[in-house]
């Protein structure tokens, strides 16, 4: 039997992406580093998140200072709130505004097993946004803003787990 | 280390995970397409080695529980996603950090070798 040794090509970005990941933090204090922007220049690519956790509120994502210093304007991702659980369910469109695509939607999962081991399910649907699927999807190289939600979320696992920033995120 | 129902990350779950053949197939098929179902993912192996449904079904849960795959209820179907997150931790952990040195080791070398000239 062989096995495929080289890279397998990827047909297409799929349309509907998901991400898992454990953290050993409470889900309130996840809540807070994904739907506010207490702590959401600590992880991935930083930034501000601003949004109005109700059904039809506004969901921002403002730019860091490094992002206005690429050129990219003060708020770098919109969208609405579609539903708001707090802190285990937060479902709103996310839509950069570098990609000309359709609108795109997260669902954000959290529950909180018994041992205090937080598992944070991400799902990005991403139908006919092709440049935006590629780009989550991860892969590149996380400096040149290739890491995707995969980094995003390790990093978000580092910050929440000892306090520091993993090297190259936040701002 | 022990499991009860709740799959924790985990490198030696990961590593054990990757280190089958099969498994490998599986998540190279969930890397081209994400989100197939079981007998579809069956046909892939079956293209290579025979292997019953319940085989194929066995080294999904594997996967699961190392956090590779991720299964998703779709209508009546249960989907198989390829979850990317336990691998960017284990290349950030392990693999990295030392090409990292090695990458730089070249590099001074380069530099070292174009002063000299």
């Amino acid at each position: 039997m062989t096995t495929v040794a080289t890279t397998t090509p990827r047909v297409e970005p799929a349309n509907i992406q998901v991400f898992r990941v454990y953290i050993n933090a409470p889900a309130e204090r996840i809540w807070q580093a994904i739907s506010s922007g207490e702590l959401s220049g600590k992880y991935g690519y930083g930034g501000t998140i601003e949004a109005d956790l109700q059904a039809g509120g506004d969901y921002r994502h403002k730019a860091s200072a490094q992002m206005l210093q690429m050129g990219l304007p003060a708020v770098v991702v919109t969208g609405q709130v579609i539903e708001s659980d707090p802190p285990h369910r937060l479902v709103h469109m996310w839509n950069p505004i570098w990609n000309d695509d359709p609108d795109t939607r997260l669902t954000w999962e959290i529950t909180t097993g018994s041992n205090g081991l937080s598992c944070v399910t991400l799902t990005h649907e991403l139908l006919g946004a092709v440049a935006t699927a590629a780009e989550v999807a991860g892969g590149g190289d996380p400096e040149n803003g290739g890491g995707g939600w995969p980094w995003v979320l390790s990093s978000l696992k580092t910050y929440l787990e000892t306090g520091d920033v993993m090297p190259g995120s936040g701002g | 280390m022990v499991t009860y129902g709740h799959p924790v990350h985990d490198d030696d779950l990961v590593f054990k995970a990757l280190a089958d053949p099969i498994r490998r197939i599986l998540l190279d098929a969930l890397y081209e397409r994400s989100g197939r179902t079981l007998g579809d993912l069956e046909n892939v192996v079956n293209l290579v080695t025979e292997m019953t449904r319940f085989g194929v079904a066995k080294h999904l849960r594997l996967l699961e529980a190392a956090n590779l795959v991720i299964t998703k209820k779709s209508g009546r179907e249960k989907l198989h996603y390829l979850n990317p997150v336990p691998i960017q931790q284990l290349h950030r952990r392990w693999i990295g950090k030392y090409t990292e040195q090695h990458a730089s080791a070249l590099l001074d070398l380069q530099t070292e070798l174009e002063n000299e000239s």
